[in-house]
């Protein structure tokens, strides 16, 4: 369950995500729509803490992932993110891509 | 040892005995209308081969010239690999401050002409110590490809795109792993054909040692030109030299290269790595 408490990330000249607040539970499909520049890819880059919230709480089952001392590493590894460039481990074979976590 | 004048200005600068004698000084002026006397062409070749390399065992010289070139440049490769990729990783994630003054280093060392930066470490900064030459050289050598080392890897890592880095760390990688696993071997296949060309440019920027008296390659040469007057089998023999060793250098380096391709490893290696990971 991922449960986004106030969430807030603030650049210098826009202010992609304003309190935003949400709970997504198991099984839950989940489509994120707005035009180009809206913040969609922000939300998905802060849950995997790619990008650090300015503001607000992000819980993983519960545990903060948001807290300053939380290891991102940690709830990384139990999501999977697909990037809109794919970003494909070129030097790597199929499987090797598939399996790299490990 | 060269010409030491006794002058007030040396007398000033370093405690000199007594004149305990002297020596003359006479220059010579070359007759106009002399000809050396008319030799059979091959045997003046067969004489200078013979001045050159056989009387006092001078191939000997050669030899123990090619010995220190070698383990100088081998030496600075293998030292300034490691300082090199050192301050690379150290860099990555320094604070601005420390990675400014490694900065400005690195160009000071890069900005210097070699032969410089070598007289600059031995008579300066290694001048009060009595370290010797062919130490130095290696320090001097180490700097100068160490610089090279870390520009080329950081010029080159930062061609991998950062999305590599992010879908790495994404997939629960830590930091350091995606740098070794990711974007290490990415940068790499870029990188060594730079670092054969920085080899081969090490191997004869060596040649300058003989400025701090180091007796290398050149300096061998130098010494048998001046014995015998005869410039072209000493001159002859040091160029060639230079070549092959450069030309090895870069073949073993090219091997390392192809070992290194992730692109050409073999089926069993790939398959090996992946049940080891199940």
């Amino acid at each position: 369950m991922i449960e986004l408490i106030h969430l807030e990330k603030k650049y210098d000249l826009a202010a992609p995500l304003k309190d935003v607040n949400t709970v997504i539970s198991r099984g839950d499909i989940i489509s994120v729509i707005g035009p180009s520049g809206t913040g969609k890819s922000t939300l998905l880059r802060c849950i995997n803490l790619l990008e650090k919230p300015t503001g607000g709480q992000i819980l993983l089952d519960g545990e903060e992932i948001t807290a300053p001392k939380y290891n991102p590493t940690k709830a990384r590894s139990r999501m999977g993110m697909v990037f809109q460039s794919f970003n494909l481990f070129n030097h790597l074979t199929v499987i090797e891509n598939l399996i790299i976590p490990s | 040892m060269s010409d030491l004048y006794v002058t007030e200005e040396n007398k000033k600068a370093i405690p000199l005995s007594e004149a305990l004698f002297t020596v003359e000084i006479t220059g010579m002026v070359r007759d106009e209308g002399y000809a050396a006397a008319a030799r059979p062409f091959w045997e003046s070749v067969t004489d200078s081969f013979r001045k050159t390399f056989i009387v006092e065992n001078r191939w000997q010289l050669f030899l123990d010239g090619i010995g220190t070139t070698l383990l100088i440049t081998v030496l600075s490769i293998l030292f300034g690999t490691a300082l090199g990729f050192s301050v690379f990783l150290l860099c990555r994630k320094g604070n601005p401050v420390a990675n400014g003054v490694t900065h400005i280093l690195i160009r000071l060392v890069t900005g210097l002409p070699t032969v410089v930066l070598l007289m600059v470490l031995y008579y300066v900064i290694f001048g009060g110590l009595t370290v010797s030459a062919a130490v130095v050289s290696v320090i001097c050598f180490s700097l100068v490809f160490g610089s090279a080392v870390c520009a080329m890897v950081k010029g080159r890592v930062d061609t991998v795109g950062v999305g590599q880095t992010e879908a790495a760390c994404s997939l629960g990688l830590t930091d350091r792993k995606a740098f070794f696993h990711v974007v290490l071997p990415q940068a790499l296949p870029y990188i060594l054909p730079q670092y054969r060309e920085q080899i081969s440019a090490l191997v004869k920027a060596t040649s300058v040692v003989g400025y701090v008296a180091v007796q290398d390659l050149t300096k061998m040469g130098d010494i048998i030109r001046s014995r015998t007057f005869e410039a072209f089998f000493p001159l002859l023999v040091v160029a060639a030299v230079y070549f092959l060793l450069a030309e090895l250098l870069t073949w073993l380096a090219c091997r390392l290269e192809i070992r290194m391709d992730p692109k050409r490893r073999s089926k069993e290696k790939i398959m090996k790595g992946v049940a080891a990971s199940d």
